[in-house]
């Protein structure tokens, strides 16, 4: 079977989980007797064809021959520039399926359909909606009705949670049986080595580190666990919030800090390279993923590998993730007592957490690897062909 | 019977500038000469395939109804012409695909990649004569287009000796390949025609 997979960011280029999910799905995919030609956009230093195994081939296109005055001019220009490029590349192969990564290269999936009459299969791993809680404005509403012909054009959609299924189905009234769960994958980190030194870089030697990973944006609910920490504090227990990423919402967040006299009780570090965040995971005593919404919760699974006992809001792709009590704990969303109140119970007992740390990272390793994730995703491949 | 796909932005009714009338004229000549023609245009209210004095037309509408930039609009109607320029090509095996001006170049560049149809574009003006001291970043996105996929037309008609000069001269395009000639002259369409299909 020959996949044209389009996905805007592919490592080396990373900026979200996206080009991380591309990576090792068309890895394995390539790994199982699926050939993929991935399409996506060039990056500095990096061949314009790189031939990552027999069956694995990357195209990276030039993008910047339309330098867009802003995001969406930029997107459409990339599509353009695709287009252009898989016209090509169409005459050269003959593919039998065309997996769209998120509305960004639906323009391009949608052409190529029509062009070469084969099938879409549409992933959709968040929703403009859901990210934004509602559509406010002419952009939003341009990339959600993208994400709304894409569900359209294409013979099959995959999401990563039950969540994401029925928030798509209802969002863009898609049958449900067009709609496949085919969750995220995770990897194991390479070893590493931390000491004392290191983890003195991000707390004393006396408190306990609550990590929490992810973009400085509102609805990834930090000013939640912000809010957790002072009844954590009172309750007598020494801890420091380490806050990993960077986003619009991080000087607010600050200032929630501020307010409630634990500024000095939050580190916030920025964006942390992949080497560092691994070691960062090491030295952490809990992770908490407080999200609002979430269409799956790939760093709860990052948590997990690195057995970590993870505490998650109750919501989205989260809940199907963890099973409290068992591979971690959940609280409601959006509420920082009861986040504060299982931290409290969770730093009181330690065969709780070495229980639920256990449990957690049996779970990633087993339910969530990227081998199985490419074989659910063959099988839907197929479905569009018969 | 041999068969021409036209691919304009503009056909009457829908006329902003001069297109729409040349793109009018030459369906005519084709028609005069015993072609089947079938033009591909725009617009967003009277959508669907008609024949109009033996000329079918098929309007389509950008699938993406917020209207965010005239890129952005040339994104979304490039899929919807591919999508009828396929179903009319299977149909009739077209001979020669004729797209006016850039919102129709990427569409008519890769029908013809596909099928292996000869490919003439139109053009009265590039972006670099229209847009002058004002060239800005979308200037520069849709001259791109304009250079980049006028290098891969079969041949390219315009009427203006400035623009022939543009086009070599900014562009870098094969002179050999461009054509100054009167687009609404009675001869246009049969020197085209002997030019292209032989």
């Amino acid at each position: 079977m020959e996949i044209l997979m389009l996905v805007w960011e592919y490592p080396p280029r990373k900026v979200g989980g996206l080009a991380t999910h591309a990576y090792n799905l068309s890895l394995q995919l390539s790994q199982i007797g699926a050939e993929v030609d991935v399409v996506t956009t060039s990056f500095p230093g990096e061949p314009e064809i790189e031939k990552k195994n027999e069956k694995l081939i990357v195209h990276r296109v030039e993008t910047y021959s339309y330098p867009a005055y802003d995001f969406i001019n930029w997107v459409m220009g990339m599509n353009n520039s695709m287009l252009e490029y898989i016209a090509n590349l169409a005459t050269r192969k003959n593919f039998d399926v065309i997996h769209a990564h998120d509305w960004m290269v639906i323009p391009s999936a949608v052409g190529l359909k029509y062009l070469i009459g084969k099938p879409i299969v549409y992933s959709i791993h968040s929703t403009e909606y859901g990210r934004r809680n509602g559509i406010h404005g002419t952009m939003q509403r341009l990339i959600h009705e993208t994400e709304g012909w894409g569900t359209y054009e294409s013979k099959k959609i995959v999401v990563c949670s039950k969540y994401m299924k029925e928030h798509v189905a209802w969002l863009f009234g898609v049958p449900s049986d067009k709609i496949h769960v085919i969750p995220n994958g995770i990897t194991e980190s390479p070893p590493v080595k931390v000491d004392i030194d290191f983890r003195r870089k991000y707390a004393l030697d006396s408190e306990k580190i609550i990590l929490f990973v992810g973009r400085m944006v509102d609805e990834k609910g930090l000013n939640v666990l912000i809010g957790a920490l002072p009844y954590v504090l009172k309750f007598g227990i020494s801890a420091k919030i380490v806050a990993v990423g960077d986003g619009y919402a991080i000087n607010r967040m600050k200032e929630t800090a501020w307010k409630l006299g634990v500024y000095d009780k939050v580190y916030f570090t920025g964006y942390l390279s992949d080497e560092e965040l691994n070691k960062v995971f090491k030295i952490s005593d809990v992770l908490v993923v407080p999200s609002l919404y979430e269409p799956f919760g790939i760093v709860a699974l990052e948590g997990m590998i690195n057995k970590l006992p993870v505490v998650v809001s109750d919501t989205g792709g989260l809940s199907e993730i963890v099973e409290d009590g068992i591979n971690g704990l959940k609280v409601s969303p959006n509420n920082s007592e009861e986040l504060a109140k299982r931290l409290i119970t969770l730093f009181s007992d330690e065969n709780l957490r070495n229980r639920i740390s256990e449990l957690g990272y049996k779970t990633a390793k087993e339910k969530y690897n990227w081998r199985e994730i490419a074989y659910e995703t063959l099988e839907v491949y197929k479905k569009t062909t018969v | 019977m041999r068969s021409v796909l036209i691919i304009s932005e503009e056909y009457p009714p829908k006329e902003i500038g001069k297109t729409a009338s040349i793109v009018k004229f030459f369906s005519d000549e084709l028609l005069k000469r015993g072609f089947l023609v079938s033009v591909l245009t725009h617009d967003e209210f009277n959508v669907g395939t008609s024949v109009e004095n033996s000329i079918r037309v098929t309007r389509v509408s950008s699938p993406v109804r917020t209207f965010y930039s005239i890129f952005a609009l040339e994104t979304y109607l490039t899929t919807q012409y591919i999508r009828e320029g396929v179903n009319i090509i299977l149909g009739e095996k077209a001979d020669l695909i004729i797209s006016f001006e850039w919102m129709g170049f990427l569409s008519a560049y890769m029908l013809s990649s596909k099928f292996s149809i000869p490919w003439v574009a139109v053009i009265q003006t590039s972006e670099k004569e229209r847009s002058k001291d004002s060239f800005d970043l979308l200037s520069i996105s849709i001259a791109s287009i304009e250079k980049g996929l006028l290098k891969k037309a079969s041949m390219i008609l315009t009427n203006s000796l400035k623009t022939y000069e543009t086009l070599i001269n900014e562009y870098s395009i094969d002179s050999r390949k461009i054509v100054v000639v009167n687009l609404e002259a009675e001869y246009c369409v049969p020197f085209l025609l002997s030019m292209i299909i032989k």
